[in-house]
């Protein structure tokens, strides 16, 4: 047998190896505007995902809040979904969304029949304090509109980085050239994006753009919906739609690993809602061991509340849209959800949104007669007719806002108090009402 | 602006070796050339008569001017007055720093991003790289045009060969999603081929049977390449009428036909 023989059966390339015919390529690689990756993205690719880390690097720098884009798919959402619908998406025209949402504010405060809101009141510190303070100021919270509080909790934030500075870092995850997708920190970025804005250094005003243009962040390797649900219930609760959207992305998370594939958030939302997306869960069941870290992932001890979720996330969309902006309770919801047929639901929700609206109007230096007794109040008597909505969550809240600007109420002007006796009066023949009609029973 | 790199995932088949004698020679040619040593080794910068300087490290983690890490190479180490440099040499040193290079930067395009800085001042950018898979081979992948491989024509290398064609086939797939050109193959060098050696000569013409044109001339393994390096310097100032010298004008005329000059 002769060596040559031998050689010729052995090929050193293996067998599968496809032929080579290589693209000419050309130096367009350096010159185009080359877009970033990370470093352990470029091995995995090069090597497979058997290399990929996760992220050791835990370096904190600062990122241009203008190159950052928040998280469409975050469960919890800072800007109110219809205030969102007016903007581009893109943060250099982030500007229309606060114009926006100052114009929702404004319209809610119109309704509520107060005066409109003016920024440099809660923003600017030394322009609030050159100010007479009035009890505008000091319950500006408590009478807030729902579109109002999510507002001034971002200005709170605002004021509070600027006098303390950042204390917790956002986390971004590169999305592609020089932008990065918010993981956590939307508030804080929306912050930023008011402090970097108001702060130009017009009307007096100092000029801090230097500060405010860079947010402190935390580059992550991999986005982890697991990590985002961590912070949101670690920080303030989740209300109940961005409970049930939480629900819904981990347990898409806990599908794609084995294999699921899911339709893209753009492609599922319509008309403003971003139900479907989240809906497309529905079919599915919790992996089986999953349910712990679902649990745990959503913040809710019992597994129970995943079906509460799954039901939530059937409600008709506009419900859902509601819901998520004024902070529907999950019992009024679920009380939605059995109502038949889903135009009744819808309607009700509306009437829901309505009283929340316009509930604030203590201050209403002109109470409408339009409001008069038909106006769905919390003291109006249609109102009390469905008893079991005085008596929900929702109210419940409202009571207890009552209860909190009783500090205020020694400050407020003659017609205020006037009002608000007027109110408790009508509150308590309300309730004597209804506690002979139990006696009744 | 071109850049190639060399790269072959086994060991000692001439990589750098070939790195140094194609960027020399380019730069004798007239061409303004950097070799970027990218092996922690530092053979490339020690071949070049360099010491083990701050180099690559501090370009791409420190963010070191160009100034300050291009090392210009003394001519008289590969040229000679029969064939003098008509362009220039300059090496961005390498040492046992790179390989935390991929600590300590997280992107993945900074190797890309630096050196297109050079863009109107070099002709070519020549990448050494080690034959062991790093993080940093991701951003190299990244930032070059064309590779050349070096191979030897036994097993080992064959494998180191095709394993790197297939992470270059998995990194087109990236590069097209970031808007970049497949990555060119300019040619297979088949080095310390001995002719004499009928494993050699087999695997050559598998080589050629697969690769067809994309196989190069061969360089054959001499004596000259082992005293030339003892002495410091490069084939072609060592001896510029060898077997060596010619094997490697012969690939320096293909590196020059595939970059279209």
């Amino acid at each position: 047998m002769n060596r040559k023989g031998k050689l010729a059966g052995v090929d050193p390339f293996g067998a599968d190896q496809p032929d080579e015919q290589p693209d000419q390529g050309d130096d367009a690689a350096t010159s185009a505007d080359t877009p970033k990756l990370s470093m352990s993205d470029a091995d995995a690719a090069l090597f497979g995902e058997l290399s990929r880390r996760e992220g050791q690097r835990q370096n904190v720098r600062g990122v241009s809040i203008f190159s950052i884009y928040p998280d469409a798919k975050q469960p919890r959402r800072a800007v109110p979904s219809d205030v969102r619908a007016h903007w581009s998406g893109e943060p250099k025209d982030i500007a229309d969304l606060f114009n926006a949402w100052l114009q929702h504010i404004n319209a809610e405060r119109k309704r509520a029949g107060r005066p409109r809101f003016r920024l440099d009141d809660v923003l600017w510190a030394e322009s609030v304090q050159a100010q007479n303070h009035d009890e505008e100021d000091m319950k500006r919270e408590e009478v807030a509109g729902p579109v109002e509080r999510g507002f001034l909790q971002v200005i709170d934030l605002a004021i509070s980085i600027r006098r303390d500075g950042l204390a917790n870092p956002v986390t971004l995850h590169r999305a592609g050239g020089n932008q990065y997708r918010l993981e956590t920190g939307e508030r804080r970025w929306l912050a930023y994006h008011v402090l970097y804005g108001y702060f130009n250094g017009a009307d007096g005003k100092p000029q801090e753009r230097d500060k405010w243009e860079n947010i402190p962040s935390l580059i992550v390797e991999h986005f982890s919906v697991w990590r985002q649900a961590s912070e949101n219930t670690a920080r303030a609760d989740l209300n109940a739609i961005g409970r049930a959207r939480q629900f819904a992305l981990l347990l898409m998370d806990l599908l794609q690993r084995s294999g699921e594939t899911f339709r893209p958030f753009e492609a599922m939302t319509r008309g403003g809602s971003d139900r479907a997306y989240y809906a497309q869960v529905l079919g599915y069941r919790v992996p089986s061991g999953k349910s712990e870290l679902l649990s745990n992932g959503i913040g809710v001890t019992h597994r129970a509340a995943f079906s509460r979720c799954r039901t939530l996330l059937g409600l008709p969309d506009e419900v859902w849209t509601i819901g998520d902006n004024i902070s529907l309770s999950e019992d009024e919801l679920l009380r939605l959800a059995r109502i038949e047929p889903a135009s009744a639901a819808i309607k009700e929700a509306r009437e829901l949104a309505q009283i929340v609206a316009s509930r604030n109007n203590f201050d209403s230096p002109k109470p409408t007669k339009k409001r008069g007794s038909k106006s769905p109040t919390l003291f109006d008597d249609s109102a009390l007719k469905t008893g079991k909505r005085l008596f929900s969550k929702q109210n419940a809240l409202i009571a207890k806002e009552i209860l909190e600007i009783r500090d205020g109420v020694t400050a407020a002007n003659p017609a205020t108090k006037q009002q608000l006796k007027q109110a408790i009066d009508e509150l308590r023949g309300c309730l004597n009402q209804l506690e002979s009609k139990l006696g009744d029973g | 602006m071109k850049t190639f790199t060399l790269i072959n995932e086994k060991g000692g088949v001439g990589k750098t070796t070939i790195a140094i004698h194609v960027a020399a020679g380019l730069a004798i040619r007239g061409y303004r050339v950097v070799l970027a040593d990218a092996d922690a080794q530092g053979h490339a910068t020690v071949s070049l008569g360099l010491k083990k300087d701050p180099g690559l490290y501090d370009l791409l983690v420190r963010g070191a001017p160009f100034q300050e890490v291009l090392k210009p190479v003394n001519p008289n180490l590969f040229a000679s007055s029969s064939q003098p440099c008509k362009g220039q040499l300059y090496v961005v040193p390498s040492n046992v720093e790179t390989r935390s290079i991929p600590i300590q930067i997280s992107d993945a395009f900074a190797v890309a991003d630096r050196f297109r800085d050079l863009h109107d001042l070099v002709d070519v950018v020549v990448f050494d790289t080690s034959p062991t898979p790093s993080l940093l081979h991701g951003s190299i992948y990244l930032a070059t045009d064309s590779i050349i491989y070096p191979t030897k024509c036994e097993y080992l290398s064959f494998d180191g060969l095709v394993e790197s064609f297939t992470h270059r086939d998995m990194m087109q797939q990236t590069r097209k999603r970031w808007g970049l050109e497949n990555i060119n193959v300019m040619g297979i060098v088949p080095t310390m081929f001995r002719a004499s050696t009928l494993v050699h000569q087999e695997n050559l013409n598998k080589l050629k049977a697969r690769y067809g044109d994309l196989v190069w001339p061969e360089v054959y393994m001499r004596t000259v390449w082992a005293e030339a390096s003892t002495v410091g310097q490069l084939v072609y100032r060592f001896a510029p009428d060898s077997g060596a010298a010619r094997d490697m004008w012969a690939i320096v005329d293909r590196v020059e036909m595939e970059m279209g000059t």
